[in-house]
């Protein structure tokens, strides 16, 4: 959004959009309805802004708990791994838990 | 390994890395995930689950419910008696880490739920990032359920034996106090 100053004219409300990937000037002129516009567009503007601090908090919030949950999450993973090899097991590529040929053949 | 990390910190990253090469049949770290996971290392190790797992329990429910100390009450309620329904009195030690992990990671997905539905009127982006955060939790509930299936399956619990009868917390007090016992345990291995 700005103020364009033209020449013999003075200044001058524009307003910039995308359209289909393209962008578009609007022309509003000047007066008591292009300042109107303009307020209206500062309005919008710090609405964005709080909408997406708010969105950031959250996601800071999901993170802390995330980064929580996977610690204990990796852990049993970890530890259910490690006694289900002990008991003769592996994995097959990520997949499922096979019996070792070694202990198929016991 | 830096210096700055704990004896439990390190014993967990130890587990990490020899799990890894056990998989793939490296002998020495079969060797020594046995040492690991038996005896005191491993009632040590499970018992760093069960201080982790009541940390993410805890946070979610503050998240959740904030200050609503008689819904945080209804809630912990519930999870009790998930833990009793999916058998946790029964269960060995492995087996309850991993009903604790189900009961944790429902709490994750109800919570993300809740916000999901509390969220009204927001915009695309807003609209996909409580989506995704619904998908991911309903994925890692998913696996928690799977793994304990596979466990129960394969009767790991009979053919490896976690010798103890592990608590896992259900109060800041408890968690602290095994907090405590646990690394004075750890001390006394190295």
């Amino acid at each position: 959004m700005a103020w364009e100053n033209r020449t013999g004219v003075g200044l001058y409300y524009t307003r910039s959009r995308r359209v289909n990937g393209r962008i578009v000037r609007e022309y509003i002129g000047q007066g008591p309805i292009a300042e109107l516009a303009h307020q209206t567009d500062i309005e919008k503007r710090l609405e964005r802004e709080a909408e997406r601090k708010a969105i950031e908090a959250v996601q800071r919030r999901d993170a802390e708990l995330d980064r929580k949950l996977d610690s204990f999450v990796e852990l049993s993973n970890a530890v259910t791994s490690g006694l289900l090899i002990l008991a003769g097991y592996h994995q097959h590529k990520r997949g499922n838990w096979r019996m070792s040929n070694e202990r198929v053949n016991d | 390994m830096s210096e700055s990390m704990t004896k439990p910190d390190r014993a967990t990253n130890d587990l990490f890395g020899n799990v890894r090469k056990a998989n793939s049949g490296d002998q020495n770290a079969i060797a020594a995930l046995r040492t690991e996971l038996d005896g005191a290392n491993g009632n040590a190790i499970i018992g760093v689950c069960g201080d982790l797992a009541f940390q993410a329990e805890e946070s979610l429910l503050v998240a959740m419910l904030g200050e609503q100390e008689g819904a945080k009450t209804c809630v912990r309620e519930k999870m009790k008696q998930m833990r009793k329904e999916l058998g946790r009195d029964e269960s060995s030690a492995l087996e309850r880490i991993l009903i604790e992990r189900i009961v944790a990671t429902w709490l994750d997905l109800h919570f993300a739920e809740l916000v999901c539905n509390q969220w009204q009127g927001g915009s695309i982006p807003e609209a996909k990032y409580k989506q995704h955060r619904i998908d991911r939790s309903h994925k890692r509930h998913l696996s928690a359920i799977k793994v304990l299936a596979t466990v129960r399956k394969m009767g790991l619990s009979m053919m490896v034996d976690i010798k103890a009868a592990i608590h896992i917390p259900q109060t800041p007090q408890e968690s602290m106090e095994s907090q405590a016992n646990r690394f004075a345990a750890v001390e006394r291995w190295n």
